[in-house]
């Protein structure tokens, strides 16, 4: 069954610290308010602009396997490839923060309003990920498991990648299309699956070749989290 | 505090309508216009740019002061026709057939615009011929590519490429950015320089205009 998310706005806003943490500015930063003030208002923009949808369909192991093959880009030796086999359900998604911010963002570079415009190009990234994250509380709520999610593009799964995934989402039906160089257009969309299965599947170490020009591991805290949302004994 | 120095300062500081209103005051102090540029906007995008390299301010702060040197720019921009100022040089600036990322290339353009340069920004989605076309009719030394994925990376060798074919090197010059884009691949594809962000692209592109080696030894 193919789902198509209206995304609310609230709970997807970042706040005035994190648009700025995105900008590379440290919390402990001095001289923050008028950097803060430009940040509040590219929150609002961001609030009145926001169109946010979904588009979520259920796979098998089989199909998927199909998918994550790709266009034969994909790294030997890949997290995922190792994981989804093992997977209980898997989850293919896409969402986008819509075309208006986009636009937004453009008019305030046009206008010369430079810090604004970053401000809530930063504001947009941030809810394009988070959205990516209310779509998967969403399912984890539905399934009382929890599950991580992984993107073309990133740890080895190649952005070709992207190309399979559309053609079984059709994300077109929320205004998301893909470019010949496998580029959503409207510029904040994130897509991928989202693996759900017992704790011990997702559990991996972060040495895979790419992991050495990876900045952030962001996955060593995703492994970490699974714990903590979902109550395994129960 | 001398008026220009004021200038300087308060762009750094971010404060727009205080650089505007002290421009105005310039001008009609007769300061000439080319002074005012450089002595007061461009030296208070210097200020910032140099915090920004010591990691005392970020790029927030460095947007806020490029805003009020732009309200300070709007301002003296007849005066510098009039008087034919000509600009420390004249860049082409594009985001590589393909890439649809604007905001990191813009960024590069503000910086550049903050340090003197002339800007021609074409965009996104630029094609090679239209980099090399709009450089060879706006009078353009240095073509300004970022790109960022690494599907749209091998455009620049294109743009690389078409220089070389029409004997071009040497006259336009080359400079590329971008995140999965580093100083290894710009020697490898034979760009002149590669730049990490904007402050370093304003770096490089003034090496190359004052006819420095770049990163193949020579314009
Ligand atoms: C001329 O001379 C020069 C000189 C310097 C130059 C220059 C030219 N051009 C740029 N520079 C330099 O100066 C600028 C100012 O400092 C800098 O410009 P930047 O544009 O780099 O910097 C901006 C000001 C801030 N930087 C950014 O906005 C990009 C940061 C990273 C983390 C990033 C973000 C935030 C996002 N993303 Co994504 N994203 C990544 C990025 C990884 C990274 N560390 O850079 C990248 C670009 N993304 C990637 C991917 C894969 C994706 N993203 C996606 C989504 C997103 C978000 C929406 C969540 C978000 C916003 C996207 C956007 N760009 O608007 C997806 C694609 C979106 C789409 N529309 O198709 C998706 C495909 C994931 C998915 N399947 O959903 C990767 C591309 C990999 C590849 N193979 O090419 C990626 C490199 C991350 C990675 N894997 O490490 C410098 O690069």
């Amino acid at each position: 069954m193919r789902r198509i998310l209206d995304i609310p706005v609230e709970g997807i806003l970042p706040s005035e610290t994190a648009i700025l943490g995105q900008q590379g500015v440290p919390p402990t930063a001095s001289s923050l308010e008028p950097l803060l003030a430009v940040s509040r208002l590219g929150r609002e923009d961001m609030a009145a602009h926001f169109l946010g949808r979904g588009i979520l369909v259920q796979v098998s192991v089989t199909e998927f396997s199909t998918q994550y093959k790709g266009c034969g880009g994909n790294d030997s030796r890949t997290p995922l490839g190792e994981i989804f086999p093992r997977a209980e359900a898997l989850f293919l998604f896409a969402v986008t923060c819509g075309e208006a911010v986009t636009v937004r963002i453009a008019e305030h570079f046009a206008d010369n309003d430079y810090p604004l415009a970053a401000a809530l190009d930063a504001a947009a990234s941030l809810a394009a990920d988070q959205a990516a994250q209310w779509v998967q509380d969403l399912v984890e709520a539905e399934l009382s498991m929890a599950g991580i999610r992984y993107s073309p593009g990133y740890c080895g799964w190649h952005i070709s990648g992207q190309e399979a995934l559309f053609a079984k989402l059709k994300p077109e039906a929320i205004g998301l299309r893909l470019t010949d160089s496998f580029l959503m257009d409207p510029l904040k969309s994130v897509s991928g699956v989202i693996v759900f299965g017992p704790p011990e599947i997702h559990r991996f170490r972060d040495d895979y070749s790419f992991c050495a020009e990876c900045a952030d591991h962001e996955c060593r805290g995703r492994i970490a989290s699974l714990n903590s949302r979902i109550d395994w004994e129960t | 505090m001398e008026l220009l120095e004021q200038i300087a300062d308060q762009l750094e500081k971010g404060q727009a309508a205080t650089v505007a209103q002290l421009t105005t005051e310039a001008i009609s102090a007769e300061i000439p216009a080319a002074e005012i540029l450089n002595g007061g906007l461009i030296a208070g995008m210097d200020l910032v740019g140099e915090k920004f390299r010591k990691h005392e301010v970020f790029l927030p702060h460095v947007l806020l002061a490029a805003k009020a040197m732009h309200a300070g720019m709007e301002l003296i921009k007849p005066l510098l026709m009039r008087d034919g100022v000509r600009r420390v040089g004249k860049a082409v600036l594009g985001t590589v057939r393909g890439d649809q990322h604007d905001i990191g290339k813009n960024l590069v353009g503000i910086m550049l615009e903050g340090a003197g340069f002339e800007v021609l920004d074409l965009g996104t989605d630029v094609a090679p011929e239209r980099f090399v076309e709009a450089a060879l009719a706006g009078g353009a030394t240095v073509i300004g590519m970022s790109a960022l994925l690494t599907t749209t990376m091998p455009v620049m060798r294109e743009v690389i490429e078409l220089i070389n074919e029409r004997e071009l090197r040497g006259r336009l010059r080359t400079v590329i950015g971008g995140a999965p884009v580093t100083e290894d691949y710009a020697r490898e594809i034979g760009a002149d320089a590669y730049a990490f962000d904007g402050v370093s692209a304003v770096d490089r592109i003034r090496d190359l205009v004052a006819g420095g080696p770049g990163l193949l030894g020579g314009p």
